[in-house]
């Protein structure tokens, strides 16, 4: 358990830009930080660096205000969960689990002992004489846990571990890895692309691109308050509207985009009052799209193509169709304006 | 119904010529007739006082055991280079370990008389084991580079990252996975090593010379069925190579590899 901090981090592949670019990040003990980012953005680079798997560059790695930076990877005390959970297929899942301990020069007895317990954290208790293949891929991933764990690590990486169960399991391992974390009182980082997983899961998000963060902090103040367009966008859905409408932050100027999430974009049926909206688009259905208990509605407003999202429930939808008439209407409060660029 | 017939005459063609060297090994004559006339195991027997041949026999299965752990120790971690880091050179190496492969073994033969002639490596023991190392190498290096190219990286780092140090990590994750792949190889250059004639013959000499090389020289002055019953010992070894190859890595496969 301790501070992660990485100052001015960088890593570059062949001639192209760098894959981490003077990356400065810190985090605190016993937190639970997501790296939050599209593919290639360098969140994994990141990652092997922090675990030694990769050496940077230029730049610092420090944990618990020790400089570990030069230091090999088998001599970092850092537990790594890897996307392809890269459980050893020779041994059982009891032994992959004690392999770290047994790398320590724990005694047997002791490190039966702790084997179990770290099975038990996961419930796979029972299990321990199975070989990987044996053992479900939920199963697998809880083996991969365990096992990085086991080790009582001084940090936790998680890189994209999720990504390969089914939405139903996939749901209920976010709330139990939270679980761990937090029971085990282990700084973590969770390496992902799905904001959703961040969002849930983390104390704090770090979004990343192109090798850089674009913003850090906590799961609301990201989605909430936005540090750019691309995080805005990376976050859940926005629209984009490049009119004179009212913002957060003033009338939108020349130069500026503005992006409001579809969720607060209300439905006015039949010349309804906007009800304090200060913005209101009218304009013609163009689809809509049922998704159980959310409905999307888009149309073709003067100001561009709209998206509003209602409850499944809601009245405001029921008899749209696809060419019918509809009205818009969003508060200046949800809206924000960004300077308009790449 | 056809092609099945077709493969049994293909087969048929195959093992044709064992099979007559099979039923002649146990002839009763003194001579290479067919039908034999009367079936004994005289030239077993024959076989086993023969000090030429026995002891061509011992010397060519130590060579072979000295070539088989001599290229594995060079090859695999020469594979273990090319599969596994990035450096300047690594194709040229790998093409330069394999090239062997491509050459008339012929030509292999005179080169390496002709190189080894001037360092006094002809007939010599070291001498008949690195032209060896130079066909069996290519084998080891082909085999091990697939086999360490098809294991996870990411299985090494896990390693890694739960505290063992590189040499730990070769020894209790990528051998033992790369396990069948060293058993292949090492069958592999064993039979080669020790069935290898071509390249032997220029390189042998009077006192010092391999089964093959002895059992060429001696079909060239003698008819009777004594080859014969050398050849069924040979392929009796061979099977036996193979079938323990293959029932290790079955068993390899039985147990979760």
């Amino acid at each position: 358990m301790a501070e992660l901090a990485l100052a001015g981090l960088t890593k570059r592949y062949g001639d192209g830009p760098p894959a981490v670019d003077a990356l400065d990040l810190t985090v605190a003990e016993g937190e639970f930080l997501a790296l939050l980012g599209p593919s290639g953005c360098g969140k994994t680079t990141t990652l092997r660096i922090v675990a030694g798997l990769v050496p940077p560059d230029a730049g610092a790695v420090r944990l618990g205000g020790r400089d570990i930076t030069a230091l090999p990877v088998h001599r970092r005390d850092i537990g790594l969960v890897f996307q392809s959970y890269a459980l050893f297929p020779h041994m059982t899942a009891g032994a992959n689990v004690g392999f770290g301990l047994e790398m320590r020069g724990l005694a047997r007895a002791e490190r039966d002992r702790r084997v179990a317990e770290a099975l038990r954290m996961v419930r796979l208790e029972g299990l321990a004489h199975r070989k990987p293949r044996e053992l479900s891929g939920g199963q697998q991933q809880r083996v991969a846990l365990a096992r990085a764990i086991a080790i009582r690590p001084s940090l936790l990486l998680l890189d994209e571990c999720l990504s390969n169960l089914d939405a139903k399991l996939r749901e209920e391992m976010r709330g139990e890895i939270r679980d761990i974390q937090r029971a085990a009182g282990i700084t973590a980082v969770f390496v992902t692309h799905d904001q959703t997983e961040a969002l849930a899961m983390c104390d704090r998000v770090a979004v990343m691109r192109e090798g850089r963060i674009e913003q850090t902090g906590t799961p609301e103040e990201v989605y909430e308050r936005p540090a750019t367009p691309f995080v805005a966008g990376f976050l859940g859905r926005m629209n984009r509207i490049a009119a004179p409408v009212a913002t957060a932050q003033g009338t939108l100027r020349p130069g500026q985009v503005a992006m409001v999430r579809p969720h607060r974009v209300r439905i006015l049926r039949d010349g309804a009052d906007p009800d304090g909206a200060e913005n209101r688009a009218e304009g013609t259905v163009r689809r809509i799209t049922y998704i159980g208990d959310v409905v999307q509605v888009e149309a073709e407003t003067p100001l561009g193509r709209l998206a509003a999202e209602v409850s499944g429930a809601a009245p405001e939808w029921r008899g749209l169709a696809p060419g019918a008439p509809v009205g818009f209407a969003w508060s200046a409060a949800d809206t924000l304006a960004f300077a308009e660029r790449a | 119904m056809g092609f099945r017939l077709v493969v049994l005459c293909g087969y048929l063609f195959l093992l044709a010529p064992g099979i007559f060297v099979a039923i002649i090994a146990f002839s009763s004559d003194r001579f290479l007739t067919f039908p034999p006339p009367g079936l004994s195991l005289r030239w077993f027997a024959a076989l086993w006082e023969h000090e030429a041949l026995m002891g061509a026999m011992r010397r060519s299965a130590i060579l072979a055991s000295v070539v088989t752990v001599t290229a594995l120790a060079i090859g695999v971690p020469a594979a273990y280079a090319i599969a596994r880091l990035s450096f300047r050179g690594r194709d040229a190496i790998f093409a330069a370990l394999t090239a062997p492969l491509l050459l008339p073994t012929l030509v292999l033969g005179l080169g390496i008389l002709l190189v080894f002639f001037p360092f006094g490596l002809a007939a010599t023991w070291p001498g008949l084991a690195i032209a060896h190392l130079a066909v069996t190498l290519p084998f080891v290096v082909r085999i091990m580079v697939t086999a360490l190219s098809t294991l996870p990286p990411d299985l090494e780092d896990a390693a890694a990252t739960l505290g063992a140090t590189p040499f730990t990590v070769v020894r209790r994750i990528t051998l033992p996975l790369a396990l069948p792949g060293l058993i292949a190889s090492a069958a592999l250059a064993f039979l080669i090593s020790f069935d290898e004639v071509v390249i032997s013959l220029f390189i042998v000499g009077p006192r010092l010379s391999t089964l093959p090389v002895e059992m060429y020289r001696y079909v060239e002055g003698h008819t009777d069925p004594l080859v014969a019953a050398l050849a069924v010992v040979l392929i009796t070894l061979s099977l036996g190579v193979v079938l323990l190859v293959e029932r290790l890595l079955g068993f390899m496969r039985a147990v979760g590899r």
